[in-house]
């Protein structure tokens, strides 16, 4: 899997929060999982709390890889922030509907 | 109609689980490719979800899982056997707050037409049929 990582300016809405867009790209799975976990901490540490994962080329998703969506999202929010989910593939419509986790998460 | 029985043998870590997609594919090479398409996917997410929990929970001795698989019908029926710890129910989730674990047999009840679970041997065997009529 690929992630390549853009900084965005942050709008008034955000509260000048610092935002990025995390765009992957391919396999997303229990195998990739750490390497995302690893890239949103950073990010968290950094100071960046409105990541927006951008979603359309993944291929496939598992259930490791949406848990580190899910821990992203919660860690964020705990710090007034947010991880928001970004024109996700059908794989991953899908896993976020069979999970009922769409309701949990902003997609945008 | 009952097609012949296929297996594989794959590494007990997260980067063997990806031989099960091209498995499934080969396994379901009968059917039109528009058909074989649309269940695929959620099929082999079935299928990488109970090998994954082995990989994770039951952590085989031999370092293997074995996968049988083979259509039945207008079913397609997957049997997983690993020599690792039992499996061991886990908690429901919560109904409210999003967890970061749980998720895996969840998503495989609701793909599979029918899961089940044995323990015998000293082996963990799952076995779980799907729909080749219907998808997710």
């Amino acid at each position: 899997m690929d992630i390549s990582i853009r900084q965005t300016q942050a709008d008034s809405s955000s509260g000048g929060d610092a935002a990025m867009v995390m765009s992957l790209t391919g396999r997303f799975d229990a195998h990739e999982a750490p390497q995302f976990r690893a890239a949103v901490a950073e990010a968290i540490e950094e100071g960046t709390i409105r990541i927006a994962v951008e979603l359309t080329d993944v291929e496939f998703v598992d259930s490791t890889a949406l848990a580190e969506l899910v821990r992203g999202m919660k860690n964020c929010r705990e710090r007034g922030g947010d991880l928001s989910l970004v024109s996700p593939s059908d794989p991953v419509r899908v896993i976020l509907e069979l999970t009922k986790l769409d309701a949990a998460f902003s997609i945008d | 109609m009952k097609s012949e029985s296929h297996g594989i043998v794959i590494a007990a870590t997260h980067l063997g689980l990806r031989d099960i997609g091209p498995w499934l594919r080969a396994l379901l090479s009968s059917l039109e490719p528009s058909q074989r398409d649309q269940v695929l996917g959620a099929i082999e997410l079935a299928v990488h979800e109970l090998a994954n929990n082995a990989v994770d929970h039951a952590e085989p001795a031999s370092g293997e899982i074995s996968l049988i698989g083979g259509v039945e019908g207008d079913e397609l029926v997957v049997i997983l056997r690993d020599d690792g710890q039992p499996f061991v129910t886990p908690a429901p989730l919560p109904p409210d707050e999003p967890q970061i674990r749980g998720y895996g047999l969840m998503i495989v009840e609701q793909i599979a037409t029918a899961v089940d679970y044995q323990r015998q041997d000293g082996e963990n065997t799952w076995s779980a049929r799907f729909s080749l009529s219907s998808h997710v």
